[in-house]
């Protein structure tokens, strides 16, 4: 009966696994399953269960498939439950595994807990981990594979074939070769084609194509993943200044790379938590999500005071009033464009060398202007046509060309003084723990109403201080 | 740079004998950047010298409208030469940017070069655009389960050339999928064992109706390189690779960033060349907003104090506009994430936003009408003095309402906007900016409707 029930939920593998977890109670058969699910799935079953199923879980996996598991989670959530298990194993899971998913983990420990996991870990290992971690993080050397198989170009293929045999366990791509020389230099590469192609006796040397594309391990990674999509490269061998090969940088690695800066990316703009919360209850959200709106509600309280407390003069012309959201929305607009700019800038690491971020801000800024100007224009137009189709809407002594010129210039001026200040925020102030909703596109909508309401007032009551 | 400036100057003015020599010495992807800028007479001329192994790979690298003329003015047997020689998935892709006559002759034309590629390719086109049918291809090597590890040795050796080894796919006698196995674990098999019991026996696999994105999506998750596309049946057809998943992904995110912020001119190097892109989309929002504008003109007061619950707009369109982006991106992001594809999951995530939307706008409303009586409290309209509490309470009571109401509806159209856009398949107009004009005129109408009713009902401020 219960194994009917359990294929019927065969199409939801993770709520299966959930399932065998809680009334699966043959132990042989829990192991033997269990092991046989993709680590992928594991994951995902392992988020939803509670502390003692866990427990169970880790208990019927064998030590490869809970490193496989635990590489697949996110990093923070990773450390969380590493906590489930004892210090010795939880050290022994992070040699396991793939030393740059090992290193993302230890990484987003408190240093204390990172050394106590480290001392346990073999020495050679250490020393692996240890390496990779001194990458900065949108460096080729931060992603990359340290496991790979190199040989000397002297090699026949029957003992390449050999080194494959015994490699096939720890190391995940075995499609490509490096060839090297004693010193660690790259000569070659030998993808298992050309292998499977050759004799037997031949020697790699005559077999390996010595022409390849390369990066360097403190490239930045964007560009390497560009490298690839751009040239269909499987791998691409990651070079030290000495050239001797470090790793390798998979497609594996560099989806991840595309899929994860995207996030990272929307994430930032929109001003939302990270990650997994999409899926939160509701009454999470509103705890989380509610006090930012109060915030941003505070700079539009701002905003409508102060229109309360000039209105004497801003309210004779009715056609001001009617023009307050146009002047909002377009100048936010403005400042939407610049946010996301400046986002992906950031992100992307490409403000590195020294002077790079006041050449980007000034250059934006003068993109901004001409825009603005843009901007200014269209809005003269529009405010003329509208205040000609019902020129009652003005009263006094405005006439309609005046009128216009007002609008333009506050849709200019403000959106320019909004959408620089969007530019540079994320440039200068972006740290990593820093909550994205504090320089979000909302928050910054809200700034951006605020500074053009006080641009809008400024300009129609000096103009009517003029006439 | 200069093999880039010797490349240009290849194509540029090189004589055929140079160009057929020394094309080989440059990857296709750059001769397709430079061929893309060059005069279209230069670009057929280009055409006629060049061979079809070398044209193959460059029409790899080309979009269709720059292909199309090209292959339009080509003799069909240069055409069908080209794409015998081009990998399944690129053909089928350019086949289907031509015109429904000109791809019927180019697959005639197929006919009598290569019956078995005609065949692959007449049914590679049927799949829709952008589905993983339509971009796999024959590059898998599949075993029956019977056999043994020496088999499938055999079997890589033969077909070492075109094949993609990181894992090869296990059928049973009627082609149906049964399993996949790693070249890894090949390895370390016994070669005299048999498949299915070194196999992993749950293949991941995608169906060919899937879109591509799926694919990747699938391939990201699982870490595979390689993924079988099957049929209802689970019967194999081809597979897709991680290298078009590499493309489909990067060309997807870059297009989800868009529709966040209504331009895509963000990979550039430098915020020059995104002028053009920048301001479109500024051009249109700004028309669209003016009809606020109007809405608000229909209001134009007879007293200064009718007036006054105008001054609270800013607050009202700013937090609806706001619970609107909220909600957009957030479902944008679970479509992507594909957690809404079952009816359950889009039910539970509209009922959550939409509770979110209520009870948030509740509040939000709640804070406007405290802050507007406080105003209004202080404020003294110069004709008729203080308003009185009765007046004053409903009035800020009203104008927390219809800030509830405005938030409410800003925030369901976020919601709906993103299940729209799949819908449209190319609607990046419908972007987050377009929200916030559509958020904006939905709450000012809201805001002045109530503000007429309220008016008209014979209260006065």
């Amino acid at each position: 009966m219960r194994k009917r029930k359990l294929t019927r939920l065969s199409r939801n593998k993770s709520a299966e696994i959930h399932g065998l977890i809680k009334h699966e109670r043959r132990d042989n058969i829990l192991r033997t399953r269990l092991n046989k699910y993709h680590p992928y799935d594991l994951k995902e079953a392992l988020l939803m269960m509670r502390h003692a199923e866990r427990a169970r879980l880790y208990d019927y996996l064998n030590e490869k498939t809970l490193a496989d598991v635990f590489a697949h989670l996110p990093e923070r959530k990773a450390r969380e439950l590493l906590n489930d298990v004892s210090v010795a194993y939880g050290a022994k899971l992070l040699e396991i595994m793939a030393p740059d998913d090992a290193v993302d983990i230890l990484q987003s420990m408190r240093h204390k807990d990172a050394i106590e996991y480290m001392a346990l870990i073999k020495h050679d290992h250490r020393n692996a981990l240890r390496r990779l971690s001194s990458y900065k993080h949108h460096t080729v050397g931060s992603e990359m594979t340290s496991d790979f198989i190199a040989l000397e170009p002297d090699t026949t293929v029957s003992e390449a074939f050999k080194a494959l045999h015994e490699n096939a366990e720890e190391v995940e791509a075995i499609d490509t070769l490096f060839i090297v020389d004693e010193a660690n230099r790259l000569e070659g590469i030998v993808e298992l084609k050309q292998l499977l192609d050759a004799s037997k006796g031949s020697v790699l040397r005559d077999v390996m194509t010595d022409v390849y594309r390369f990066v360097f391990t403190e490239a930045n990674i964007y560009d390497a993943v560009e490298m690839m999509d751009r040239y269909n490269l499987h791998v691409l061998p990651a070079i030290n200044k000495k050239q001797s090969i470090e790793g390798v940088l998979t497609l594996t690695d560099a989806i991840d790379v595309v899929e994860e800066s995207a996030l990272a990316d929307t994430d930032r703009y929109s001003g939302l938590p990270t990650g997994d919360a999409v899926f939160e209850s509701a009454s999470k959200h509103l705890k989380r999500r509610l006090p930012w709106f109060f915030v941003m509600m505070a700079w539009l309280f701002a905003a409508s005071g102060l229109l309360f407390l000039l209105d004497a003069h801003f309210s004779d012309v009715w056609l001001f009033v009617a023009f307050l959201p146009f002047v909002l929305a377009t100048s936010n607009h403005l400042t939407s464009q610049s946010l996301a700019q400046s986002i992906v800038k950031v992100r992307r690491h490409v403000l590195r060398p020294a002077g790079a971020k006041m050449r980007y801000f000034l250059e934006e800024t003068t993109v901004t202007a001409l825009t603005a100007v843009f901007l200014g224009a269209l809005a003269l137009l529009l405010a003329w046509g509208v205040s000609n189709v019902d020129p009652e809407a003005l009263t006094g002594s405005l006439s309609s060309i005046e009128f216009a010129m007002i609008i333009a210039a506050s849709v200019a001026l403000s959106g320019l003084v909004a959408s620089m200040l969007a530019a540079a925020l994320p440039l200068w102030f972006r740290r990593r723990k820093t909550t994205p909703a504090l320089f979000g596109a909302p928050m910054m909508h809200s700034i951006s109403d605020f500074i053009s309401v006080v641009i809008y007032v400024i300009i129609v009551l000096t103009f009517s201080t003029i006439t | 740079m200069d093999g880039q400036r010797a490349l240009r100057e290849l194509l540029e003015q090189g004589s055929p004998k140079a160009l057929q020599n020394q094309i080989l010495d440059y990857h296709p992807a750059d001769v397709a950047e430079v061929f893309r800028k060059l005069s279209r007479e230069r670009q057929f001329q280009i055409v006629m010298d060049l061979n079809h192994h070398e044209l193959a790979a460059l029409f790899e690298y080309l979009d269709n409208a720059i292909l199309r003329p090209l292959i339009e003015e080509m003799d069909n047997d240069k055409t069908a030469r080209i794409l015998a020689t081009m990998t399944a998935d690129e053909a089928s892709q350019m086949l289907k940017g031509l015109h429904e006559r000109l791809r019927q002759d180019c697959l005639e034309g197929l006919k009598d070069y290569d019956e078995k590629v005609h065949q692959q390719l007449s049914t590679m086109v049927q799949y829709p655009l952008d589905s993983a049918g339509a971009i796999m291809k024959d590059d898998y090597i599949k075993i029956l389960d019977q056999a043994r590890v020496k088999d499938a040795w055999e079997a890589l050796e033969e077909k070492a050339q075109r094949t993609n080894h990181s894992r090869l796919f296990v059928v049973d006698d009627d082609d149906f999928i049964v399993g996949a196995v790693r070249i890894n674990r090949l390895l370390l098999a016994d070669e005299e064992s048999r498949i299915d019991d070194v196999m992993f026996p749950d293949a991941t696999t995608v169906h060919y109706a899937d879109t591509t994105v799926t694919a990747a999506r699938t391939m990201q998750k699982y870490s595979i390189p390689i993924l079988p596309v099957v049929n209802q049946n689970n019967r194999l057809l081809g597979v897709v690779t991680l290298d078009d998943a590499l493309r489909d992904l990067r060309e997807e995110t870059r297009s989800d960033y868009s529709r966040l912020t209504s331009f895509p001119g963000l990979v550039k190097r430098r915020a020059f060349d995104s002028v053009p892109a920048r301001w479109l989309p500024l051009l249109w929002h700004s028309v669209l907003s003016l009809l606020c504008v109007f809405l608000i003109m229909q209001v134009a007061p007879e007293n200064t104090a009718a007036m006054l619950p105008v001054f609270f707009l800013p607050i009202v369109l700013g937090m609806a506009g706001n619970t609107a982006s909220n909600s957009f991106t957030l479902t944008l992001r679970g479509i992507d994430k594909r957690f809404y594809s079952h009816p359950s999951g889009a039910r539970a995530h509209l009922l959550k936003e939409t509770a979110f939307a209520v009870t948030s706008g509740l509040l939000i409303g709640l804070a406007v009408a405290i802050f507007a009586g406080v105003v209004m409290r202080l404020y003294t309209v110069p004709e008729t003095g203080s308003l009185n509490v009765y007046d004053l309470l409903t009035s800020s009571a009203l104008i927390g309402a219809a800030t509830w109401g405005a938030v409410i509806l800003s925030a369901l159209a976020g919601l709906f906007i993103p299940f729209a856009h799949k819908k449209i398949r190319r609607g990046a107009w419908l972007s987050l900016p377009f929200l916030h004009v559509l958020a904006d005129i939905l709450s000012t109408a809201v805001y002045i409707a109530s503000l007429y009713a309220f008016l008209s009902w014979g209260w006065t401020l």
